[in-house]
């Protein structure tokens, strides 16, 4: 296709058509269509996206990463979590650094305990932190023995490790006078205990929602022992964090938000400080200019920051332009990152992306249970049977009590149209992991499949009240009253769940659908078009744009968006039915507004169908007799005068080619 | 042979029955009905319980053992169970000193119960033993208590109050406190023992702030106002709340209170579904419309998942909840009267035809009469005035093609005249299967939707004014006990129509009669507990409709206190849609007052209001302020470009516009609108109209001259104008036959009496001045009668109320 593409339909009234104008303009400009099979904008520039998505954020293309940078700050990293017992972020980092690029890890230039990083002292003894020098004796007079609190500190730490964490704090309370770091661990203990005994009465009770006690919350109770000690302005920035993370159970968002932009501030390698504000920062732009304008150094950290943002606000095609700008400044070959990728490319339904992309972490990493639970989703979306049955079955056997795990079987089950099987391996997965609004909307879509329209909707209710920014659950509900005919009932949710995810064009397209069910035309309009303009992930926004106007029996506007839609689809195999039927549209439309040579040209491409050959025969029969009649009609109007000359034109051509038509011909009429 | 066989048959192991897995809803979706929120655990209720184990033990005994005490009398029984019944429902917890006092003042020295009872609490406050809520099975298993023997312990005469009877209170209360404890988890178990030592143990104290329970802690978990505390009483709150709102908004809680407590209600007692009810309620109240539906929609999903009400099914399958379909197709019906309320008709109709459809296709009978009659609702009154014809203007809102079938739907379902008729009552499907008040609601459709019927007539100005005994029945709606006060609403609806129908055709009198024994009905609760009058919008209405019966028979310092009180009772804050009624009742009474006197600017910023509920009666009184003014061109000019589909509106322009032309002297126009009026009243049943016309009719004649002529219509007037006239009309025909009569020679005095005796001074003083001018034209010397004598006092009243109320009446053509 050409950039230059003509539309033979002009716009002729700019103000009223200025949506079909800003369809076709957008048409011409994409100019690079899609290659067969594929729909437009799977692969779009940053510019467009942006454009698309009204979000603006900064996608400047940076150096590579300094490998000795990338390399000190995820040591010291590594240290500092390990020393303070914050197991997933070590594993996180120790994840990264074992999958970091193989040239980056040669012999001669990595200085992991050569003269680049010292080793500290205080990793075999980390009661040595900022700790007194030892008395002669070796003991603090009336205190313990210096060996001795070495090893109630290494026992702590073994306690933490093995979950014990009162008994922990109980023991770190001994030696945290001496010691700055078993003073930190003392809290980092209590906060654990309170969290874990949280848990567990939660699991105690959770079927009595009243039978947690919110006055005398212990956490409330440690936070203010935090503050009393001033520990927020300690020179150690972890307790700053761990006030943060105190924050955070408090439900004191705001201020949580601002202790870790504090944290990062103060030690931009203190990841987990990055992790938690993902979760907490209300605004792309927002994060965005903290983390490209505000001085950090850690700048693989703030990218990595980003991709969490972009996709907890929907941005997927935002998020993935981020890891590949990972990948292309050299941290290649990290899961951590390919799994984002395809995570972020199920939530765009780019499903043969993620698949591929998750059997790539599979097989450098099989037992990597993270978000594979999408890569399952994606293989029933593509109802891949039997790679889904092979995923549900290696996971199974080894991960039986994952929640991915379960998601996984219950996808195979749902698959195999099991769906009482299915519902209960979602159920055991919301046990297992209860916060997961999309596990709500899976059930709730199994409750459809059994026709339990109730049960349904209560499932969708539970995922908006989860997460009333997830739009799925909106989404689901929109639909299920939309199967049921009560489209201006479902109208409210496809609203809701399109304020969720306005640049979402599956969601503008249901929307356009229901006003057009509803006939409220012009809002249709604006929908489809939006649709089309926000990508049109499923291809259908110009053809329902197409429909709704020859609906409403507005049959130029039609000419003109199905002429646009075949520019973008000529070549998409899957859309055939719908070329065949435009291109017979615009065929017989050309031809009844007596454009004769437009008319000639579809019906050239009518012979190219073969349920058209006759349909195309057809039109050139028609064509051809209107030019005769045009050759003779000079001599006749001679004869007849001018007011004769009106009779053949006041019969419509239509008429009379139906007059004409020969049997087997009526198969497509308009 | 068959023996064994028979034998075989017994011993064989049972059948196993193959049931299909279907998923556990209760499972799945958090066990709702199971984890209602029974009694909290309080250290006093369990005191409560301690003393009402220990009375039962000293009546019938301790397990196997029979008990030595003698067993209790009725009457002392009777006291015991006051007792049981002050302490169980005082609101707030006692401590244990002011326990301990109450039961030795109630059983000092009786059977050794203070004794038992202090040493079962010193037992638990020492820590030699727990809190054990266990009880004999006796206590509720057996109709009449046996002892091991087999012995029938109590007697069974019906004079006997039994502890163990399934309807007595302490029963019910007990059942409710054991039902919370068997949830208690492991926890909570230590957490209310350590609860009640410490309970028992302050009360030794000294510090008297310590003796304060508040200074305990009593609860276990979130502690709950009391009103909101268990589900029970959440229930009763927001349906006692549902209650007021509907019947007496002033005596439900404060908004903001309810929309606390309703948040409260959401997040701990996920059962109580009708919380998000009452806060749409609330919404709709505050105009908020957008919470309004989203609390609507949240009520109908949560609905979706209803207790199971069918016992077999339950025993079978031991799940609580059964999803419904039922909500989904009621939803539409709420939503899109909230959303006719705030005029958007066409999402309104959308939504009812929805709900129609979902009811045809599960043949609910009683949804698809209430969408019907919803849908006609929404064609016939929309949001506007009630016997305003909008019908044509409601469905031309709609921008989207309606076809006649659409429009065409029956909504007169069957007579139901007696509540006996029910039992010939076919049900075509399953009519709500599921509903135990099908017949009160049958009813009560079949009502609305006959009143409904009744208000086109009105507004079409077919409905004859007549004793049919169809429509009295459905405005009656006779329900037998009426529960829920549907039936008294209905024929409150229908008295209301009535009275406005009344005032429509003139019957002003008759009106006023109606609405004065209607809310004299209508009592005021004196005390606690008593049924609280209704403050409905059908007494809103009524009580406008005496408003205007006084305005128009002239006792306008009562229309005024009326309106007053209308304010009290219906304050915009609390019902919107009551004090609309208000609003336009002041508006038009104040500006006929303000009119009368004169005070035409007042009369422009008194009938602003007027506009947003009524474009007709502002345009009719802003047509007349012009003319008043002077300004008669724009008056005829904004009258015409006036459009108006009420019939009864129409008639009303065409005198209105005959007024006009004939203050410009153009009678020969006058006239064409007069006919035009008369033409249009011939095909009506208003009784006033024909009046109305003649008497202009007669004062456009006599402006010309045609004295004569005026005052052969006169003549025949007098009998309906009294009957039919409102005080103007009344004043502005007897002037206009005095006049009359003086020109032409006839005596003008017995009208002229009439007209003094309406006591204008006050309220209409210009008229007064014309009836002066009227009575010094008859004495003056060339007159009829002369009389210097007379004509003296004539003219000194004049003066005197010219001093009062200068100025002259403008306008005698109203």
């Amino acid at each position: 296709m050409s950039a230059d593409r003509n539309f033979s339909t002009p716009i002729q009234n700019q103000a009223s058509l200025s949506r079909l104008a800003l369809i076709q303009q957008a048409a011409t400009r994409s100019g690079a269509l899609p290659p067969p099979g594929q729909y437009r904008n799977s692969k779009l520039s940053p510019f467009d996206v942006s454009q698309m998505s009204g979000v603006s954020i900064s996608m400047v293309e940076r150096a590579k990463i300094s490998r000795n940078e990338f390399v000190d700050e995820l040591e010291w990293l590594r240290r500092e979590t390990t020393l303070r017992c914050f197991l997933d972020a070590e594993m996180w980092t120790n994840e990264i650094l074992a999958y970091m690029p193989d040239k980056w890890c040669s012999p001669t230039t990595l200085p992991l305990y050569n003269s680049h990083s010292n080793p500290p002292t205080y990793e075999s003894s980390p009661s040595s932190i900022a700790s007194p020098p030892p008395s002669a004796s070796g003991t603090d007079g009336e205190d313990l023995p210096r060996s001795k609190r070495d090893y109630i500190s290494k026992f702590a730490i073994s306690l933490i490790k093995n979950k014990d964490f009162r008994r922990a704090a109980y023991f770190l309370e001994k030696t945290m006078k001496k010691n700055k770091l078993d003073l930190f661990l003392h809290y980092r203990a209590l906060y654990l205990a309170y969290y874990q005994e949280h848990l567990e009465n939660d699991s105690e009770s959770v079927e009595r929602k009243t039978s947690y006690a919110e006055g005398s919350s212990p956490f409330a109770l440690l936070y203010q022992r935090m503050v009393d000690e001033k520990l927020r302005v300690n020179e150690d920035v972890w307790f700053e964090y761990l006030m943060g993370l105190l924050e955070i159970q408090l439900g004191l968002k705001a201020d949580a938000e601002k202790s870790m932009r504090n944290v990062i501030h103060r030690e931009p390698r203190l990841w987990p400080a990055w992790e938690a504000l993902s979760l907490l920062i209300t605004d792309i732009e927002d994060a965005d200019n903290f983390s490209s304008n505000s001085g950090i150094k850690s700048i693989w950290m703030s990218d990595w920051f980003m991709v969490l943002v972009l996709q907890r606000f929907h941005q997927d095609s935002m998020a993935i332009q981020k890891c590949e700008q990972l990948v292309t400044r050299g941290m290649t070959g990290i899961p951590m990152i390919i799994t984002k990728i395809a995570s972020c490319s199920n939530a765009r339904h780019d499903h043969d992306q993620a698949i591929s992309n998750f059997e790539d972490i599979r097989r450098i990493d099989p037992y990597r249970l993270t978000d594979l639970h999408l890569m399952s989703d994606s293989l029933y979306i593509r109802s891949d049977q039997k790679a889904l049955a092979e995923l549900a079955l290696e996971v199974y056997k080894t991960h039986k009590f994952r929640w991915e795990t379960c998601c996984i079987v219950a996808n195979y089950h749902a698959l195999r149209r099991d769906s009482e099987l299915a519902i209960k391996f979602f159920q055991r997965a919301l046990r297992l992991n209860p916060g997961l609004a999309a596990l709500w909307v899976l059930i709730g879509h199994e409750f459809m499949e059994m026709k339990n329209n109730a049960a349904a909707c209560v499932s969708y209710r539970r995922s908006i009240e989860i997460n009333p920014a997830d739009y799925r659950g909106w989404y689901g509900l929109g639909q299920m009253y939309d199967i049921m005919k009560m489209p201006a009932y479902s109208l409210f949710y496809y609203q809701e769940a399109q304020k969720c995810k306005p640049h979402d064009s599956r969601l503008l397209v249901a929307l356009g659908d229901v006003y057009s069910k509803l006939n409220k035309i012009e809002d249709a309009e604006k929908c489809f078009t939006g649709a089309y303009l926000f990508g049109d992930v499923e291809g259908n926004a110009l053809w329902n744009l197409a429909k709704l106007h020859e609906k409403f029996t507005d049959e130029q506007k039609a000419a003109q968006v199905y002429e646009v839609f075949l520019a973008v689809y000529e070549n998409v195999t899957s859309a055939e039915e719908k070329i065949i039927y435009a291109v017979a549209f615009l065929a017989n439309y050309f031809f009844k507004v007596k454009n004769f040579d437009k008319a000639a040209d579809f019906a050239t491409k009518c012979m190219a169908h073969e349920a058209l050959c006759q349909e195309g025969n057809r039109l050139f029969r028609e064509i051809s007799k209107i030019h005769a009649r045009e050759g003779e009609q000079p001599s006749t109007s001679q004869d007849h005068g001018e007011g004769t000359s009106q009779g053949p034109m006041e019969q419509s051509p239509q008429e009379e080619g139906e007059e004409m038509m020969s049997e087997g011909e009526d198969e497509i009429s308009f | 042979m068959q023996r064994v066989q028979r034998v075989a048959k017994i011993y064989a192991p049972p059948t196993v029955q193959m049931k299909k897995a279907y998923p556990n809803l209760d499972a799945i979706f958090g066990h709702v009905f199971s984890i209602l929120i029974g009694e909290p655990i309080t250290p006093n209720k369990i005191a409560i319980f301690y003393l009402v184990r220990i009375l039962f033990q000293t009546h019938f005994g301790f397990r196997h053992q029979r008990t030595t005490y003698p067993q209790f009398t009725v009457e002392e029984k009777s006291e015991i169970f006051q007792w049981l019944y002050s302490l169980i429902t005082s609101n707030d917890d006692l401590t244990y000193d002011s326990f301990r006092m109450i039961i030795r003042t109630a059983f000092h020295s009786n059977r050794d119960i203070f004794l038992n009872f202090i040493s079962a609490m010193e037992h638990i406050g020492s820590g030699e033993s727990g809190v054990n809520f266990g009880i004999e099975d006796e206590f509720y298993t057996h109709k009449y208590a046996k002892d091991p023997t087999g012995e029938r312990m109590t007697d069974d005469s019906d004079g006997d109050l039994k502890f163990s009877s399934q309807y007595s209170f302490v029963y019910r209360w007990l059942k409710r406190v054991l039902a919370q404890y068997s949830k208690t988890t492991s926890q909570e178990l230590f957490e209310i023992n350590q609860m009640m030592r410490n309970w028992i143990n302050k009360a030794s104290d000294d510090d008297v702030e310590n003796l304060k329970p508040e200074s305990i802690s009593t609860r276990l978990g979130t502690v709950l106002p009391r009103e909101i505390d268990s589900s029970l009483r959440a229930r009763q709150w927001v349906a006692r709340n549902i209650h007021y709102m509907q019947k007496n908004p002033r005596r439900a809680d404060p908004h903001d209170h309810i929309l606390n407590y309703v948040k409260l209600i959401q997040k701990f007692q996920s059962d109580v579904y009708e919380a998000h009810l009452l806060e749409s309620i609330v919404h709709v109240q505050k105009k908020d419309v957008e919470s309004a539906i989203k609390a609507m929609k949240i009520f109908f999903i949560d609905s979706m998942f209803q207790l199971n009400e069918n016992m077999k099914h339950l025993y079978k399958t031991h799940r609580l909840a059964v999803p419904s379909k039922i909500p989904l197709m009621y939803a539409p019906i709420l939503e899109a009267r909230i959303c006719r309320w705030f005029g958007d008709f066409t999402t309104a109709r959308s939504l009812l035809i929805e709900s129609v459809q979902q009811a045809q296709l599960s043949g609910d009978e009683i949804c698809h009469q209430m969408g019907n009659t919803e849908l006609h609702t929404l064609d016939i009154i929309g949001c506007g005035p009630i016997l305003e014809d909008r019908t044509a203007q409601n469905l031309n809102s709609e921008k989207d093609q309606i076809s006649e079938d659409q429009n065409d739907r029956r909504i007169h379902r069957k007579t139901l005249k007696h509540i006996d008729d029910l039992r010939g009552h076919v049900r075509c499907g399953p009519c709500c299967a599921q509903t135990v008040d099908d017949f009160e609601l049958v009813a009560e459709l079949d009502s609305y939707g006959m009143m409904l019927m009744l208000m086109k007539s009105i507004v079409e100005g077919h409905y004859r004014l007549k004793y049919s005994r169809n429509a009295e029945t459905r405005m009656a709606c006779s329900l037998g006990v009426d529960l829920q006060e549907r039936g008294r609403k209905v024929s409150d609806y229908g008295f209301a129509l009535m009275s406005s129908n009344m005032i429509r055709n003139g019957l002003f009198k008759q009106a006023k009669t109606t609405t004065s024994e209607m809310l004299s009905g209508n009592l005021e609760a004196k005390n606690k507990g008593e049924e609280d009058a209704f403050h409905t919008e059908s007494f809103a209405v009524t009580s406008a409709n005496l408003a205007y019966s006084y305005a128009a028979t002239g006792h306008y310092p009562e229309a005024l206190a009326t309106i007053q009180k209308m304010k009290t009772q219906f304050p915009e804050h609390l019902t919107w849609q009551s004090a609309r009624h208000t609003t336009i009742c002041e508006s038009v009474i104040r500006f006929e007052i303000s009119f009368m006197m004169n005070k035409f600017r007042e009369c422009h910023s008194l009938i602003n209001p007027l506009a947003k509920y009524s474009q007709l009666e502002f345009t009719l009184r802003k047509a007349l302020l012009l003319s008043a003014s002077g300004r008669d061109r724009e008056a005829i000019l904004m009258l015409k470009n006036l459009e108006i589909d009420d019939v009864h509106g129409q008639i009303r322009r065409h005198l209105q516009l005959a007024s006009c032309y004939t203050a410009q002297n153009s009678f020969e126009k006058a006239q064409t609108e007069l006919d035009k009026a008369l033409e249009l009243s011939d095909g009506t049943t208003f009784k006033h109209i024909r009046t109305m016309i003649g008497r202009r009719w007669a004062t456009m004649m006599m402006h010309r001259g045609s004295h004569n002529l005026a005052l052969e219509q006169i003549i025949e007037l007098p009998e309906s104008i009294e009957q039919f006239g409102s005080f103007i009309e009344r004043c502005c025909f007897y002037l206009t036959a005095a006049r009359c009569s003086r020109m032409t020679g006839h005596d003008s005095r017995p009208w002229l009496t009439k007209l003094r005796a309406m006591n204008l001074r006050k309220v209409w003083p210009t008229m007064e001045k014309m009836v002066l001018s009227e009575i010094a034209a008859l004495h003056v010397d060339n007159g009829l009668m002369p009389d210097k004598k007379k004509l003296g006092q004539v003219i000194r009243m004049y003066e005197e109320v010219e001093c009062d109320y200068p100025g002259k009446c403008h306008w005698l053509l109203i």
